[in-house]
């Protein structure tokens, strides 16, 4: 082990992989600061760039662009409330609120602060739970494949804000899609209608820079009232004590978003946008002063407890990415495709043959988690001069690179014709409140489910009860149960209790009108 | 997830309610689209052994998105009903595609979709240079920047976008008319 972490030390510690984790991290720093851009379209961009890349330097950059643009997503949302990257949307009012009374040093600095030690945190459930899934998962056969994708499929609709029908709409699209092309089973071609270029299939890229970035840009054009025209200046004076006071005191909340965002992340199929929404909700049903979140003078205690679970989450999404082969969100799916590329294949020969490279990537995440905490400050304070480009120039200019970035990724102007379906899809979405995220997933885990179950039926001469008789198969069958019975229990727990406090106050008023009407003369 | 934007426009976290309207609207168009779906996934070729093939899994998505879509219609539908009786005026909210191109903001979204639409159509012709230029000097003069500043901006950014993901990147972008300068 020791000549192992000798080993990923001397890949790490290079002068080429440390200038690419501070331009990456710098990278990522502009781009989530950028309005519509998010960290998944940061990694994106840059994909072409890690073609010539050393492998641990392509990683490293990767990692660290991820990292840094979640935490800068926060910054245009507390100067503009635009969020800067999907993740930052669940506290982005609480922030902006923050800056207007004139603390907005304590909502990005404590923002940063909490990110950095969140990352810190998934970093280190990463490092304590992947070896031993690894090991779990050699006992994994097409069955178990097929129910740790549907597993994922199904978190990722059940921990969907808002209705869980549309979370499984936005799903079942993404799925569709992934059909889409030249059957990987038999050859058939589906929904290709003749056209030659779709035997390949739609590539996620473009169908998530439309649904992401267009659709945001989209959004941002129909709230221009000039509310978020004039951001407020931010005291960096004394920003790094008050920050670290201000995440002190909320040191429980701290760690409760640190491990939602670990539980979460390391699902397959969620990632950092349901991992913020759901920390917020956690912080706001448990906090004394939960239903003051979102108004007044802004709250801290959302933010750190939101953002911790950002990053943490950015981390531990890597746990069935390695450990499985399985992405946990749309990053750990782009890093897949550069591990393959690089002739490193993710799961559990990770674990067994390429320890060097597994040690390497714990490095990384430590690095680039560390690395965020000066260039975060240091964009904090430089934050004007990004956020001062003129909405106008910076609206065409984010249509450029969405245009650039699709076409980019199969060199087809056809892929540019899908990012654009696929914005006035998104943009369709929000206003439908049907979540952006679950049609990403399901056209990255799409495949996987279908190839796993196709195999087994193919290696089972069609035999369907294979797939709950062998014990882990029904273990994790019996986890999708429950994973989908869980929103429908809470919600007759809650109409049951909610049924319990009318019945109360109903009671307790009448006897207070019998007392009333006894005191009248 | 992006800021959840409601029916009426009003953008929040806290705004996630949709008029019921939108949601029978939702729910229809995915009730359709599943049995399209299913149709289509029945349709395909079975496995050469007769077992389950091609069509199984765009039959199972059909299926599922159709139920979907009428549970969605239902319980939009049950909710339409309880607002029309409690006064509220939801169907009111679901004229919403005229109130929607009245929208302040909803010309520049038609000049977003259509520049898009016009790079997609003249790329191949009239190259990146020129296209991604006019894109975006066309896009900053609708939404009310400077010309002379839009211009000088479109081409620089444009020539930028151009080096790095020509000249660094090695994207084929299109030369198109300027081919033979380039």
């Amino acid at each position: 082990m020791i000549n192992d972490v000798v080993a990923a030390t001397q890949d790490v510690l290079t002068l080429e992989t440390m200038v690419t984790i501070l331009l990456a991290g710098t990278f990522g720093i502009v781009m989530g600061a950028l309005p519509g851009m998010t960290a998944t379209l940061a990694v994106a961009l840059v994909l072409p760039f890690t073609l010539f890349m050393d492998p641990i330097t392509a990683i490293a950059a990767i990692i660290t662009m991820s990292a840094t643009a979640i935490f800068a997503g926060d910054i245009p949302g507390a100067l503009l409330r635009i969020p800067g990257t999907p993740s930052s949307a669940a506290y982005v009012d609480d922030a902006y609120l923050l800056t207007q009374s004139g603390r907005g040093h304590l909502a990005l600095g404590g923002g940063l602060l909490a990110s950095v030690l969140g990352g810190l945190f998934g970093t280190l459930v990463l490092i304590l739970l992947a070896p031993t899934l690894g090991r779990f998962a050699l006992r994994f056969t097409s069955y178990e494949y097929f129910w740790v994708a549907v597993l994922g499929l199904c978190t990722a609709v059940v921990v969907s804000q808002g209705s869980q029908l549309k979370g499984a709409i936005s799903l079942l699209l993404g799925l569709l899609v992934a059909t889409v092309g030249i059957d990987i089973m038999y050859g058939v071609p589906r929904f290709t209608f003749g056209v030659t270029e779709l035997t390949g299939g739609i590539h996620f890229i473009p169908v998530m820079i439309g649904l992401f970035g267009i659709s945001q840009v989209m959004v941002t054009l129909f709230s221009s009232d000039g509310r978020n025209s004039t951001p407020k200046s931010i005291k960096t004076k004394g920003m790094v004590r008050d920050s670290a006071k201000g995440v002190f005191r909320y040191k429980g909340r701290l760690l409760t978003g640190s491990a939602t965002g670990s539980g979460i992340g390391a699902l397959p199929g969620a990632g950092s946008d349901i991992a913020a929404w759901v920390a917020y909700g956690v912080t706001k049903s448990t906090s004394k002063r939960g239903s003051m979140f979102g108004r007044g003078r802004g709250e801290l205690e959302p933010i750190v407890g939101a953002s911790s679970a950002n990053n943490a989450s950015v981390g531990s999404a890597y746990v069935p990415a390695l450990a499985f082969g399985i992405p946990g969100d749309s990053v750990t799916a782009i890093m897949i495709g550069v591990l393959l590329m690089k002739g490193i294949t993710p799961g559990p020969n990770l674990f067994t043959s390429e320890t060097p490279t597994l040690y390497s990537i714990y490095m990384i995440f430590i690095l680039a988690n560390l690395v965020l905490l000066p260039l975060g400050f240091l964009a904090i304070a430089g934050s004007g001069a990004i956020l001062r480009i003129p909405q106008p120039v910076l609206l065409a200019l984010i249509v450029a690179i969405c245009v650039v970035g699709s076409f980019a990724i199969n060199n087809s102007v056809l892929d540019i014709g899908f990012m654009l379906a696929f914005g006035i899809i998104g943009y369709f979405f929000i206003t439908s409140g049907i979540p952006l995220a679950p049609v990403v997933l399901g056209i990255i885990l799409g495949p996987i489910v279908e190839r796993s179950f196709m195999q087994s039926m193919i290696s089972s001469g069609g035999d369907l009860s294979q797939f709950v008789t062998r014990p882990i198969s029904a273990g994790l069958a019996l986890l999708v149960l429950v994973a989908l019975a869980v929103p429908t229990v809470q919600h007759l727990v809650k109409s049951r209790s909610r049924g319990h406090a009318e019945e109360a106050r109903s009671s307790s008023e009448s006897t207070l009108d019998k007392d009333e009407s006894r005191r009248l003369p | 997830m992006s800021v959840p934007e409601t029916a009426d426009g009003d953008v929040g976290p806290e705004t996630v309610a949709v008029s019921p309207g939108r949601d029978i609207f939702v729910g229809a168009l995915s009730l359709v689209g599943g049995v399209l779906v299913l149709k289509y996934g029945l349709g395909l070729p079975p496995a050469p052994g007769g077992g389950p093939g091609s069509g199984l899994v765009p039959a199972i998505i059909g299926a599922l998105a159709s139920a979907v879509g009428a549970i969605l219609m239902l319980l939009a539908l049950l909710r339409l009903r309880r607002e029309s009786a409690g006064g509220r005026s939801a169907l009111r909210r679901q004229v919403g595609v005229v109130a929607w191109l009245r929208r302040p903001g909803s010309l520049d979204v038609v000049a977003v979709l259509s520049s898009i639409a016009f790079y997609i159509a003249f790329i191949e012709i009239l190259g990146f240079l020129i296209t991604m230029a006019t894109v975006q000097f066309g896009l900053m003069v609708k939404f009310r920047w400077p010309p002379i500043s839009s211009a000088i901006i479109s081409v620089v950014s444009t020539v930028v976008l151009y080096y790095v993901f020509n000249k660094l990147l090695f994207i084929p972008l299109q030369d198109g008319v300027l081919g033979p300068v380039l």
